[in-house]
């Protein structure tokens, strides 16, 4: 009994450590993780923008506002400073056209970039420049020459591409997102020079002076917290006066730096973070530190009732009653001092293990005062388990000792109070569940499991005895002795019933627990695949004249484990509030993952990607159309292709003059990287004035493989062609006849076409309420703008509550129809790749071999391990592993407990043998008994943990920020099922282990013995 | 600690067995003499273990009045109870395992039953257990452990235990249960001796008559009432 108490104590004391020590470790990886993935939000940045002074100067300005910034490491966390200087400024090539570039020197970029070719600047006039922009069709080459403003000019010595944009190095600034530019030029991936580069450029230009202090989350504890919002606020006071310099500014006026950080913002975040865990693992842990109690209270007892006849000899001797009192009890007082340490090194050991299988790497698990106070608390308890079962034996008269008098009335009605009050509390707190809100919901979300389990189990094992009395009449005339035996011992046998009641709030916690983590990793699985879309996500950088969806096509042909997708904000249109996501249609039905509580994947699928006609895609060399002119008045238009390739999303082809009568008419394609036919126009782009005409498109074909392929154009479907909608100045009137497409044209600008219309219009969208205007000001149809100023109409053929990636305010359309009806999609779109779950291992190098830029990658399983590390998470996670640490607990308090009651059954058995009852008879009485009691703990506890989860699992936090996925709560059946197995398998083990330990005792010698 | 005489005056004790009640010591007038040795003895029921509970403390009367010497026993607290036994009554119950500490031997077994004076700070000084165990003829079983002792070394062990602290009074509940007739005579040889040498007064509870020849006394109960008295 003596090993008993000392590891029950242990386990008492350990889960009172644990939760402590959880919680801190707990708290720091949330912290860690907040501020991890916060990213560049958490760094400091100072800034000056020396209006005004000329560069030269701003360059030497730039030193002395230096020496004005935080010097590096003055402020835990910020080991380093990043300085910088950018300059917008417009550049070209020899023979290409201007861009608006970013000239910037930032301390140690090169080491953040991959050189591709060249070097990085080594002195005055190097520039260092993006391989997009060298394939940009801009003119820009390695070893060419570049201007700038006002003549300054610089060569190009190397070329790169950013290793990761996302790193924390580059602190989320905009140095690598070209853009096409609206009635100008366009922007291109900064270029990188030397520190007094931008000084060349003419005074008036625009300078920012940056110096970014990256924070590192590594050197961040909970501890630091306090002084870090100290150190940050007294910077933001210091440098949070706005004192701008005026255009009269001189090098010698002084200097005006101003700080910035969302530091605060995340940090509260993560105190939020941690307060719920703190409070998850406070109930958590207390129920387990009760439960482990209960067990303790009850091998305490077994401890001091095997000693009841010392105790009783004391009484007898006359020894006072506190040397009595310390006789019972300073053993198990002993036994709980050694458990103490031990306790504390359990809990240490388990937090650790938690802290390894659960919270960010490397996360300490550390002694606080708060462990401390838990471990004298625990002790505290353990002591007070241990008086408070030695009370009943030394409150006992000797003769009660010597007759072992059975519980009082008194105790009798003390435990009707306990159990009425308990059976109270789980209904009030059922009511607050049920009908509360917030604060008071969420604590009782985890109290009332416990509640709800203990009354079952205390009202469950009052009935027991009363059910099992009914077999007493039936089986005591019969011949089945065991049944009668077994039914006899439950009912007159308190001690069996406390165990059985021990044992179910153990069974129900488990279950409740079991199902609580189930639930949630459901959810946790439903959230990250909603916000990812698919089961790996790639962001790839998009380069002009490498198309993305022809690049995975060549990567993937069959479309089996990869397709391409966007997401993308429009520039306008006053229709879309959310995000846009474009996806290749079809290929998402088998790659692309649902959100929860929106369409499937077929569904959107088959809602976007509703055209008859398919799109018209070609590398071909050559293209030619035949066409029959007749009726043509003015002076006659050209005959173009028009068409849209990566390279050019305004790909215009003459393929000669209109003539009247049947001509063929022939261009040169430079379609390498994939083109789309989009329509044919009759351009007249040099001469005004109107123009009409009728003429007949009977063939398309292309060049390709050294021969004329037809194309498959649909010129004789109705509805296959339309009126270029960009012509607004034509009216062109289409009709398709068994000869080909007739289009009578009129134009007053000498500007007519059509239109392929593979792009139904408008567009079929899904989408969600937020995610789209309605009402008011909203046009009709709707319609999206590019930053080309481009508009595409669409149409919500379907409301959804939530989608993938966009969840629930946004729209999902097809990439292919996007990107035919918006030039500047490509461009300003971001560029995912979605792999599926038959991707190759060697995946990522096909697609960077079929000409990809691949930048960093997100998977469904990482996001998962990012939600299962938030707050209320974690408390499930601990929940869990303390309701099987309960279970174990509680079995092995219950086989300790049989084992004591053999000993003191033993007279009594084997007096029975003595008599005559058979030994099967009795095994068989013993076995059944166990069965009984350990049976009804499982049949009350699994039920009552089941209840628990259901009412109270959908009020409990599952992530600690809120979601529009749809969250799902049915209890799962499998793992219920598979832990109501394993429980049943110990139960039946115990109680055959049980029974065999009752008959052993029992031999006929223990008659003749001295009683203990 | 001199003997003690022992006085019982209109003692009754009644039990309460499910709501009813049964007599077990009716009006019981009886006085022991100092150094004396007296045999209470009875069939099963007849109230002898109920008036050596009620002569040792354990229990009061339900009415009546116990006397070790001129104190009142009947009337006492809890507390003062304790001391009584711990000091001046020596009680062996019936079980010998009532009366032993099991795993330890019959010197530890002494020294337990002095930490009783012990806790009271008693002036009187206790003996020193092997001197008491070879006063007693006991000296052989010194070093044993008791579950290495047979019944009838167990018994008088107890008995030893039960004069540690050189009581005045020794009760001794049915000593010579479960003993044969060789060791029951040792058992009674030492009550004997423990009334004649050590200034006791022995009182013995047994069914068995032959343990009372020994004795100076002997009182016979029946259903609660003395039906004989060797004195009378």
């Amino acid at each position: 009994m003596s090993g008993a108490v000392l590891v029950v104590g242990a386990v008492v004391m350990g889960a009172a450590v644990l939760g402590p020590l959880y919680a801190r470790a707990a708290g720091e990886s949330t912290l860690r993780d907040e501020l991890t993935q916060a990213g560049p939000a958490t760094g400091l940045e100072f800034q000056d923008i020396p209006n005004g002074i000329e560069l030269t100067a701003s360059v030497s300005h730039f030193a002395r506002a230096e020496s004005m910034t935080l010097a590096p490491g003055a402020v835990r966390g910020y080991p380093t400073r990043i300085g910088s200087i950018h300059v917008e400024t417009l550049g070209h090539a020899a023979a290409g056209p201007a861009v608006r570039v970013g000239m910037l020197w930032r301390a140690g970029a090169c080491a953040h970039l991959i050189i591709l070719s060249g070097h990085c600047p080594g002195g005055a006039g190097q520039v260092l420049v993006s391989q997009r922009t060298v394939n940009g069709g801009y003119g820009w080459r390695l070893g060419g020459q570049l201007t700038f403003a006002a003549g300054v000019t610089a060569r190009i010595v190397g070329t790169y591409t950013p290793r990761d944009p996302q790193e924390g190095f580059w602190f989320g600034h905009n140095y690598f997102q070209p853009s096409i530019g609206v009635n100008g030029p366009d922007t291109v991936d900064a270029v990188f020079v030397g520190q007094a580069e931008p000084g060349t450029l003419p005074p008036g230009t625009q300078a920012t002076l940056l110096w970014d202090y990256p924070l590192n989350p590594a050197a961040i504890r909970l501890d630091d917290v306090p002084r870090l919002r100290r150190d940050v606020a007294g910077l933001q006071r210091r440098y949070g006066e706005a004192n701008p310099c005026t255009f009269n500014c001189s090098p010698g006026e002084p200097v005006n730096v101003l700080m910035s950080t969302d530091l605060e913002k995340v940090l509260d975040a993560a105190a939020h973070q941690r307060d719920l865990v703190d409070r998850g693992t406070l109930l958590v842990t207390a129920q387990l530190a009760l439960l482990a109690w209960l067990v303790l209270f009850e091998v305490v007892s077994d401890a001091v009732e095997s000693r009841g006849s010392e105790i009783a000899l004391a009484k007898l001797r006359g020894l006072r009653p506190w040397r009595t009192a310390w006789f019972a009890v300073g053993e198990p007082l002993v036994l709980l001092v050694v458990a103490a340490p031990v306790g504390l090194g359990l809990g240490w050991l388990a937090a650790r293990l938690f802290s390894s299988a659960v919270l960010a790497p490397h996360t300490p698990v550390v002694l606080t005062w708060p462990a401390a106070a838990a471990l004298a608390g625990g002790f505290a308890g353990g002591v007070l388990a241990a008086v408070a079962a030695c009370y009943r034996t030394l409150t006992r008269s000797v003769l009660a000792q010597w007759r072992r008098t059975t519980r009082s009335p008194r105790a009798s009605r003390v435990g009707l109070v306990i159990d009425v009050a308990v059976s109270a509390a789980a209904v009030a707190g059922l009511v607050v569940l049920r009908a509360g809100s917030a604060h008071g919901t969420a604590v009782a979300a985890l109290l009332v499991p416990g509640l709800l389990v203990m009354a079952v189990a205390l009202l469950g094992t009052r009935l027991l005895p009363l059910l099992v009395r009914t077999l007493l009449r039936p089986t005591r005339a019969s011949g089945r002795i065991g049944l009668f035996l077994a039914a006899r011992q439950v009912t007159r046998r308190p001690a069996g019933l406390r165990l059985a009641a021990m044992l179910a709030v153990a069974v129900g916690l488990a279950s409740f627990a079991v199902s609580g983590e189930a639930v949630a990793a459901g959810n946790r699985d439903a959230r990250a695949r909603a916000e990812l879309g698919a089961q790996r996500v790639v962001a790839v950088q998009f380069v002009r004249g490498v198309d993305p969806v022809a690049a995975i096509a060549r990567a993937d042909p069959d479309g089996r484990w990869a397709m391409a997708a966007a997401t993308w904000l429009p520039d306008g249109g006053d229709s879309v509030t959310g995000t846009v996501l474009a996806v290749d249609a079809s290929r998402m039905a088998r790659l692309g993952y649902p959100a929860s509580g929106g369409p499937s994947s077929q569904r959107i699928a088959d809602t976007i990607g509703a055209s008859t006609h398919p799109p018209l895609v070609t590398t071909a060399t050559m293209m030619r159309v035949v066409i029959d002119a007749s009726g043509m008045r003015g002076l006659p238009p050209w005959v173009q292709f028009v068409l849209r390739s990566p390279a050019d999303p305004f790909l215009t082809v003459t393929a000669g003059t209109l003539r009247p009568g049947t001509h063929t008419y022939t261009a040169t394609l430079d379609c390498a990287g994939g083109c789309t036919l989009l329509g044919l126009a009759w351009n007249r782009p040099d001469t005004f004035g109107a123009m009409t005409g009728t003429l007949t498109v009977r063939s398309v074909g292309w060049y390709q493989h050294a021969r004329w392929v037809p194309v498959n154009a649909s010129l004789t479907q109705p509805g296959a062609w339309r009126a270029g909608p960009e012509y607004s100045d034509s009216t062109d009137t289409l009709r398709a006849t068994p000869h080909g497409l007739r289009d009578d044209y009129q134009s007053s600008s000498g500007y007519g076409g059509i239109s392929y219309a593979f792009v139904p219009q408008p567009m079929p969208v899904v989408a969600t309420r937020a995610g789209v205007t309605s009402g008011g000001m909203t046009p009709d149809p709707r319609q999206m703008v590019d930053g080309l100023s481009t508009a595409a109409t669409f149409t919500v053929r379907q409301w959804a509550r939530v989608l993938p990636v966009v969840l629930d305010s946004g729209l999902i359309a097809n990439l292919t129809f996007m990107r035919a009806m918006l030039p500047g999609f490509d461009a300003e779109a971001n560029w995912m790749i979605w792999l599926g779950p038959h991707a190759p291992p060697d995946a990522i190098a096909r697609l960077r071999a079929a000409g990809l830029t691949l930048q960093h990658e997100n998977t469904t399983q990482s996001r998962i391990i990012q939600l299962g590390r938030q707050a209320p998470a974690l408390s499930l996670f601990l929940l869990l592993a303390c309701a099987i640490i309960g279970s174990v607990v509680a079995v092995g308090g219950t086989a300790i407990a049989i084992t004591a009651s053999a000993r003191r059954r033993s007279h009594e058995t084997a007096a029975l043998r003595v008599a005559g009852v058979p030994r099967p008879a009795l095994y068989r009485g013993a076995v059944i008994e166990q069965v009984m009691l350990l049976g009804a703990a499982v049949t009350l506890g699994l039920p009552a943990g089941a209840l628990a989860a259901r009412l109270a699992l959908p009020v409990i936090p599952q992530f600690a920020d809120t979601t529009p996925v749809v969250l799902h709560y049915q209890l799962p059946t499998v793992p219920l099922i598979t832990f109501a197995v394993a429980f049943v398998v110990l139960v039946v083990l115990t109680g055959l282990v049980a029974a065999a330990a009752v008959l052993r005792a029992a031999v006929p010698a223990r008659l003749r013995e001295a009683e203990e | 600690m001199n003997a003690q005489p022992v006085r019982c005056q209109q003692l009754r004790h009644v039990y309460q067995i499910d709501g009813e009640q049964l007599i077990a010591l009716d009006t019981i007038d009886l006085t022991l003499t100092p150094g004396s040795s007296n045999a209470i003895i009875g069939p099963s029921g007849s109230g002898k273990s109920t008036l050596v509970t009620l002569l040792a403390g354990l229990q009061r009367p339900t009415s009546g009045r116990v006397y070790l010497g001129e104190e009142e026993i009947s009337r006492l607290p809890e507390t003062a109870l304790l001391r009584i036994r711990a000091e001046q009554v020596g009680v062996a119950a019936q079980n010998p395992g009532r009366n032993l500490l099991p795993y330890a031997d019959a010197v530890g077994n002494i020294r337990f039953a002095q930490r009783g004076p012990r806790s009271y700070r008693r002036q009187t000084q206790l003996p020193d257990p092997g001197q008491l165990l070879d006063e007693l003829g006991l000296a052989q079983l010194a070093g044993i452990p008791v579950d290495r002792l047979s019944g009838g070394e167990r018994q008088r062990l107890a008995l030893a235990v039960a004069m540690a602290n050189r009581p005045g009074v020794l009760i001794a509940d049915e000593p010579t249960s479960q003993l044969d007739a060789a060791n029951r005579d040792r058992v009674v040889e030492l009550l004997r001796h423990i009334s004649k040498h050590l200034a006791t007064t022995v009182i013995a509870v047994t069914h068995d008559p032959l343990v009372s020849v020994g004795l100076d006394r002997t009182i016979q109960l029946h259903e609660g009432r003395i039906t004989e008295d060797s004195a009378a």
